[in-house]
């Protein structure tokens, strides 16, 4: 198989890794031109890998282009395109790292297209830790700021401890089933019976897994990684980092472990259950912006967790729509909050009081999504969520929909803490005019577009999700 | 004679020894050597593994490699992110690098 027909995007992305650094070598003194190039390729090659599917198997069967792979990469591409537009006008790293900020960003978008491609678990490492190595990085790339290096030590140290952990589940599976491909391992699965040490090598890979998904036990990092770093950087972690993370727990979960949903299934019920409950619950008191939605991602994960305890085709599907919900959704979110802290360079929710009297589009931009997080037709996230809740209904685990419903209205609770500040309480302080850049405008129309379209006619995109999930188990 | 079961008994108790430091180091180094042991407690694992169970591949001499380079990156980005750190605050100990907490 030719590797240029089957991988066309991943090629075409390392070949624009090295032409940004070419130009951050040529480019002397305007180097916001890195960053437009960076979004306008990242934004071609979207539509590029969108518009020509392929299908494809290499290296016996190590790494795959399929439909999951296909829809995840255009949604990492989208994530990564709009964080380029998020960071042009916004992230202040000085001449010397600009070209920099961005070949990292190129680099995890790599990074994460191999890891939802693989099928096989020395790819899936090498995919997962390209993309959070520069993840590290990202996070730290205020190095005179203290909270971005404090963001970046604590997500690198807790990071490395997670893929030691699941470095150590991977390689009790490799003695059990002395093979590293997932297929390999699911055809052991369904042929012999598991002993105490499989069991206790799925939870450690569940562990190291959770990390990505900021699940309950593992999510200690992402209050303080979202509060530290650069505003765009939070955005691309919390969506695309996100998001491949969920497509990795597909392949080793929904695909890998099938035979075993007896012994994962209840496990991921209690944690989505913990993950939601945690999530919202300390999200309520917080003060400051990023972390009240670091906290909020948190409980999102849990009810996105909540669609792999569901039945095997819709929870599927219902959990890439989800993503695709949440993508756009959290991105919008991210850009007013980028906005906010450029002109006024606070985070903090007291100084969003009376947003609304002095800028009522930002204002009801900010309301949109949090809504649409929140859950409230028809913007796109109620979709999502009666899809996620109604695939859990399916298998029947009542007292879990119930629990997640019981959140979704404690989450409400704390975004509309957001839209009482900014819609009845006046101004605290004096702030300048905030002027919503070039840039960023684009994002919130796009996003905001996508938003109502998945909202009002979720028909096609469930179709199409529906399809994936299919294509996945029936071949 | 040492056999598999030797191997992988030395490797859980590399891990928990790592677990151990990772948990009650205060030196942000420190904590970096620990996560080093739990890397390395993989690798002998993996090597133990290939050399007893899949003699005629490599998987698990594959995999060590790859762990090791990514270990070594992953260890340099942590010291560098710490001398940055140590030259703004002359702060090492990581319960003293908590500006961002609850």
């Amino acid at each position: 198989m030719n590797f240029l027909n089957a991988m066309p995007g991943e090629i075409a992305l390392a070949g624009i890794i090295v032409a940004l650094l070419l130009l951050d070598f040529i480019i002397k003194e305007n180097k916001a031109v890195i960053g437009w190039t960076f979004t306008v390729l990242m934004a071609a090659l979207m539509v590029y890998v969108a518009a020509f599917k392929t299908e494809a198997t290499l290296l016996n069967g190590a790494y795959v282009s399929d439909g999951l792979s296909w829809i995840s990469q255009v949604m990492i591409l989208l994530a990564a395109s709009l964080t380029g537009l998020l960071s042009v006008q916004s992230v202040k790293t000085g001449k010397k790292f600009t070209g920099a900020y961005y070949i990292l960003l190129a680099c995890s978008t790599l990074g994460l297209m191999f890891l939802v491609s693989s099928k096989e678990l020395i790819t899936l490492y090498i995919g997962l830790e390209l993309a959070t190595v520069s993840l590290y990085a990202l996070a730290a790339i205020y190095k005179t700021d203290d909270s971005s290096t404090e963001a970046g030590i604590k997500y690198l140290i807790l990071g490395a401890i997670s893929s030691a952990i699941l470095l150590f589940g991977i390689s009790l599976i490799y003695g059990i089933t002395r093979t590293t491909y997932i297929d390999g391992v699911m055809a052991y699965t369904s042929q012999s019976p598991v002993g105490p040490i499989f069991v206790i090598a799925l939870i450690m890979t569940l562990l190291g897994a959770g990390f990505k998904l900021s699940m309950v036990p593992m999510h200690l990092w992402t209050p303080d990684v979202y509060q530290g770093a650069p505003t765009p950087v939070t955005a691309f972690i919390s969506v695309a980092s996100k998001a491949a993370g969920f497509i990795f727990a597909i392949r080793l979960f929904s695909y890998m472990f099938v035979r075993l949903d007896y012994i994962w299934v209840p496990l991921l019920s209690i944690i989505a259950l913990l993950t939601m409950t945690v999530g919202n619950l300390m999200a309520i008191p917080q003060k400051n912006v990023k972390r009240l939605l670091a906290y909020s991602t948190i409980s999102q994960a849990g009810y996105i967790l909540v669609g792999f305890v569901g039945a095997s085709v819709i929870g599927i599907s219902s959990v890439i729509f989800y993503l695709l919900a949440y993508t756009v959704t959290n991105i919008a979110a991210f850009a007013v909050v980028t906005a906010f802290s450029k002109a006024t360079g606070s985070d903090n929710l007291d100084d969003y009081a009376g947003l609304a009297q002095k800028e009522p589009l930002l204002a009801l931009l900010f309301m949109l999504s949090l809504l649409s997080l929140a859950g409230i037709p028809p913007l796109a996230g109620f979709v999502g969520k009666f899809y996620l809740f109604y695939s859990a209904m399916q298998k029947g685990y009542v007292w879990l929909v119930v629990a997640a419903a019981l959140n979704s209205t404690i989450s409400l609770y704390y975004y509309l803490l957001i839209l009482k500040q900014m819609y009845i309480f006046d101004r605290k302080k004096e702030f300048p005019k905030i002027k919503i850049d070039f840039s960023v405008k684009i994002v919130l129309i796009f996003t905001m577009i996508v938003i109502f379209i998945m909202g009002i006619f979720p028909g096609p995109v469930l179709d199409l999700t529906t399809d994936i999930a299919q294509s996945l188990f029936f071949k | 004679m040492i056999t598999l079961a030797h191997y992988v008994i030395l490797s859980a108790i590399l891990f928990g020894i790592g677990i151990f430091g990772v948990l009650t180091r205060r030196n942000a180094i420190g904590i970096l050597m620990s996560i080093e042991l739990l890397f390395n407690a993989v690798n002998i694992n993996m090597v133990a593994f290939s050399r007893f169970l899949t003699p005629d591949g490599a998987y698990g001499e594959l995999f060590t490699i790859f762990i090791i380079t990514v270990a070594a990156a992953e260890s340099i980005l942590g010291l560098a992110i710490i001398l940055a750190i140590y030259r703004n605050r002359k702060v090492l100990n990581a319960d003293e690098m908590n500006l961002m907490k609850w």
